[in-house]
């Protein structure tokens, strides 16, 4: 009994060497299998062109996995010179991680970096890009206090003036006509319409101009000039151009819009018809459907009533059955 | 003769341990026996439609597909509804999930993550024409054109591309017992008019049967009532969208409701919501008592027991309950009664029947960690082609969603009404709001409170705290805006560097984000008006013609046809 109360420093027991041996093959097992995978995984990296990280790169931040496609950018960073496109392109990915991730998100880094390609990459066309990145970050910044929409508005705009042939810039354009259109008084509406027309003698058939149209439409409502707006809002669709793999890219919403415009605020009845009927004729299973079928009904009531001399009250003209 | 069942008796453990020893071999020799040999190529199929007939259907289907492609074989797992959403999510983190799975069952932000991650995009499929609609006439149509709803619903707009094939189409009709109504009422269909639909109700409930108990005229549970309140008492809010339709785009949101609330446009007095409320006392006085604590199974049992004349139910359970009603009683189908305009509590409010979108049931998604994700995506074509659509979706008893696949005649009735109107109600906004609204509208629901106080007590919880939780509402929608702008980076490098083919796609999704980026701003910029200018959300005027616009019209009016004389 005695002898089992003695300390076993020195005598392990048989238990405890197979756990010992156990641990120690683990160990070299990991040494085994687990390094060379490592090793060869980074020596595929190294392995790569920087192209090639380049683009899985991108493929691991459109699916959402932030950490490696930061490290894939590093990597191209790592093995390109300062001056060459990739390494520019890659700081911006870099930055587009810290500023995209939802967990983790570091904006102080990713405002770094967009400033750190203005500032050393200027004639890159990623310079323009996280120029307006810059503003985008800053605009979508959770706020307890609101945006100050007016100097958002500016810095977009200046975006533009920086860089004003790019696709970065020409976005920056359509978030400053949005910002200022939504606010305007009466002048800011005259003088965003004379931008747009700018805008628009400078690029001509441009992707944007249907966008462009609609905030020109929103400009001549608040100038009281509804004509003029039912024509921008038709020019905005003129050149649409269904894709079906991007289905919600159609146009139910516009021609709702113009129906609804022409109707109630421009009393132009032949126009609001032609698009009811053409939601119609387009979008028969749409929700909104039932609401066109209505309308038109309304429309003939209305025009009854004012050949008939009556002057149509708003109340009962929306309600369908009286 | 003792000693002898002693002996046996001794022996009994051990003949047990032999006999499961025994069942336990049997079971992995036959188990062995239909696993796929390593030549085959497996593919595997998850669903949670543990209806009737719908295993039955897959079973049938991939007989056929393995019969057409010999050396493939498909596996279909069926898992229950209450586990599939956790199921799911761990054979898909763990990249063990099957090849095809039916996608749901988790939150939408959840499923968000999954296609991103762990779906592959079928967009590259939708517009080739499927190659098993040969010889008919979607021979060369592009695979979306063939879907009744465009498989408009399979795209995704949070990752710009198409993650699932739909194969079915449904909806929620009433089930009634033709047998006890004719009983009851002498009746062989039921009025489609709510008034005669009442009336015959009541006669139904002032019947007793053998044992002394009223006959219910509905299975009554909160599953069923929300089917009747669905399909008869919100589309009598229709007309309150008319009112707080502040974007102007013909459609409802929560949102706009708040904002109607908070600039005084709309009330509990509204018209539209009387009605709509006066519906839901009248059809909640018409369950038994103690039917909000029913479950959806408790609730259907009195209607299987034959002491509830009526049901609502979807399609998916129309194989369960003509089961139940096999050789008991004739079973009938119809869309729900609806009020006639001249109604004089209704008519004003109703404008006609609910809108039914649609969508497509059993959305179907293949996994990236497919094996044989080809082999998958085809065999979801044969299952989308307009012939096994129709066989598949006839052994299910479900309506096809691809066109020109003939329906049994006795499913037409659920065919989806689309020309119908949409709910202008719904108080489920935000934060507390919507815990608030579920208590007092549970109260209301079996007569606790009256309808006055509950909209009282509501309408001063809404407008003080909903302030709050809207500001916050609206900051998180930035969030969403910051989901876009992802989305929006990953596709420029697509534009700049990708062939030519997925640069113009991508192209077109980047506008199509853009586009949705800026009109949302636009939207967010108005009812942030709300704090910041509130007056001019009071002042606007929707769905109204203005003087002007009501001056130009006269002006532009073209004579009259002149009558020839």
């Amino acid at each position: 009994m005695e002898g089992s109360l003695q300390p076993r420093d020195n005598a392990r027991s048989p238990a405890g060497t197979l756990f010992v041996l156990a641990l120690l093959s683990a160990l070299a097992f990991c040494a085994a299998v687990l390094v060379p995978r490592w090793k060869s995984g980074a020596s595929n990296e190294k392995s790569r062109s920087p192209d090639e990280l380049l683009g899985q790169a991108w493929e691991a931040f459109q699916q959402l996995e932030f950490e490696k496609a930061s490290r894939l950018f590093q990597a191209v960073q790592s093995e390109t010179p300062n001056d060459a496109e990739a390494h520019v392109e890659a700081i911006y990915g870099e930055a587009s991680c810290a500023n995209h991730r939802q967990s983790g998100r570091d904006l102080n880094r990713a405002l770094t970096l967009y400033a750190a390609i203005q500032k050393q990459h200027p004639d890159s066309p990623w310079a323009a890009w996280a120029a307006l990145a810059a503003v985008r970050a800053r605009h979508l910044e959770p706020s307890e206090t609101g945006l100050p929409y007016k100097d958002l508005s500016a810095e977009y705009a200046k975006v533009y003036q920086q860089y004003p042939d790019t696709p970065a810039g020409e976005e920056a354009f359509l978030y400053h006509c949005r910002i200022t259109a939504s606010f305007g008084t009466r002048e800011e509406a005259s003088e965003l319409l004379r931008e747009i027309a700018d805008f628009l003698s400078r690029h001509p058939g441009m992707t944007y101009q249907p966008l462009l149209d609609t905030v020109a439409a929103e400009c001549h409502h608040i100038l009281g000039r509804e004509d003029e707006r039912i024509e921008a809002m038709e020019r905005s669709i003129a050149t649409f151009e269904r894709d079906p793999t991007v289905p919600f890219y159609e146009l139910s919403s516009a021609y709702w819009n113009i129906a609804y415009a022409a109707e109630f605020e421009a009393g132009n009845f032949a126009v609001a018809r032609k698009y009811y009927e053409l939601f119609l004729k387009e979008f028969p299973n749409e929700d909104r459907s039932f609401g066109c079928r209505q309308a038109l009904a309304r429309i003939d009531r209305v025009e009854k009533a004012l050949r008939e001399g009556k002057q149509p009250e708003a109340e009962w003209l929306a309600a369908p059955s009286q | 003769m003792k000693k002898l069942l002693a002996k046996i008796t001794s022996k009994l453990p051990w003949l047990a341990i032999a006999a499961v020893f025994l069942w336990s071999v049997f079971s992995i020799v036959s188990r062995k026996k239909s696993e796929p040999s390593p030549e085959e190529t497996v593919i595997r199929l998850a669903h949670w439609q543990l209806e009737p007939g719908v295993r039955e259907g897959f079973s049938e289907i991939a007989a056929e597909y393995e019969k057409l492609h010999p050396g493939v074989r498909i596996i279909q797992q069926a898992i229950p509804e209450s586990t599939y959403g956790q199921w799911l999510s761990t054979q898909l983190m763990g990249g063990t999930a099957p090849d095809i799975v039916e996608v749901g069952m988790v939150d939408y932000s959840l499923l968000v993550v999954f296609y991103s991650r762990y779906l592959l995009p079928l967009s590259p499929y939708i517009t080739r024409p499927n190659p098993y609609n040969a010889g008919t006439e979607w021979e060369n149509a592009p695979l979306y054109r063939t879907f009744k709803n465009g498989m408009i619903h399979s795209f995704i707009p949070e990752v710009q591309e198409y993650m699932v094939m739909p194969l079915a189409m449904g909806s929620v009709r009433l089930f009634y017992n033709k047998t006890l109504l004719k009983e009851l009422t002498g009746l062989d269909t039921p009025p489609a008019e709510y008034r005669a639909f009442m009336e015959v109700v009541r006669t139904i409930q002032s019947q007793k049967m053998p044992n002394g108990q009223p006959y219910q005229a509905f299975s009554g549970s909160r599953y069923h009532f929300s089917r009747l309140e669905d399909s008869m008492a919100n589309p009598l809010s229709y007309g309150a969208i008319r009112k707080i339709d502040f974007n102007r785009d013909g459609r409802f949101s929560n949102n706009e409701m708040f904002l109607g609330f908070l600039s005084g446009k709309i009330d509990f007095s509204d018209p539209s919501y009387l009605a709509r409320f006066h519906m839901v006392e009248d059809l909640t006085k018409m369950f038994q008592p103690g039917w909000s604590g029913l479950s959806r199974d408790e609730g259907f049992f009195s209607f299987a027991q034959q002491r509830a004349v009526f049901t609502a139910a979807g399609i998916y359970e129309n194989s369960a309950i003509q089961s139940q009603a096999d050789g008991k009683f004739e079973l009938g189908i119809m869309d729900f009664p609806v009020p006639t305009p001249e109604d004089p509590v209704f008519g004003r409010a109703f404008e006609g029947r609910r809108y039914e979108k649609p969508e497509g049931n059993m959305p179907m998604g293949i996994v990236r960690t497919s094996r044989h994700p080809d082999v998958a995506a085809d065999f979801l074509l044969f299952l989308a082609s307009q012939k096994q659509n129709e066989k598949f979706n006839a052994l299910l008893k479900w309506i096809p969603i691809v066109k020109g696949a003939k329906i049994d005649p006795s499913l037409e009735v659920f065919e989806p009404n689309v020309n119908g109107v949409i709910s202008g109600f719904d108080p489920n906004a935000f934060g507390n709001s919507s815990v608030r609204w579920s208590q007092l509208y549970s109260l209301f629901l079996i007569h606790q409170i009256p309808y006055v106080d509950m909209a009282r007590e509501f309408t001063e919880f809404y407008l003080h705290d909903g302030r709050e939780n809207f500001r916050k509402t609206l900051q998180n929608r930035r969030r969403s805006h910051s989901q876009n702008e992802t989305l929006l980076t990953g596709l420029r490098k697509t534009i700049l560097a990708g062939p030519e083919e997925s640069a113009t796609s991508a192209g077109n999704k980047y506008r199509t984000i853009l586009r949705r980026q800026i009109a949302d701003e636009h939207n967010l910029l108005l009812q942030e008006r709300i704090f910041t200018d509130p007056e001019s959300v009071k002042e606007q005027t929707l769905h109204t013609y203005t003087p002007a616009a009501l001056e130009n019209a006269r002006r532009r009016l073209v004579p009259a046809p002149e009558r020839p004389e």
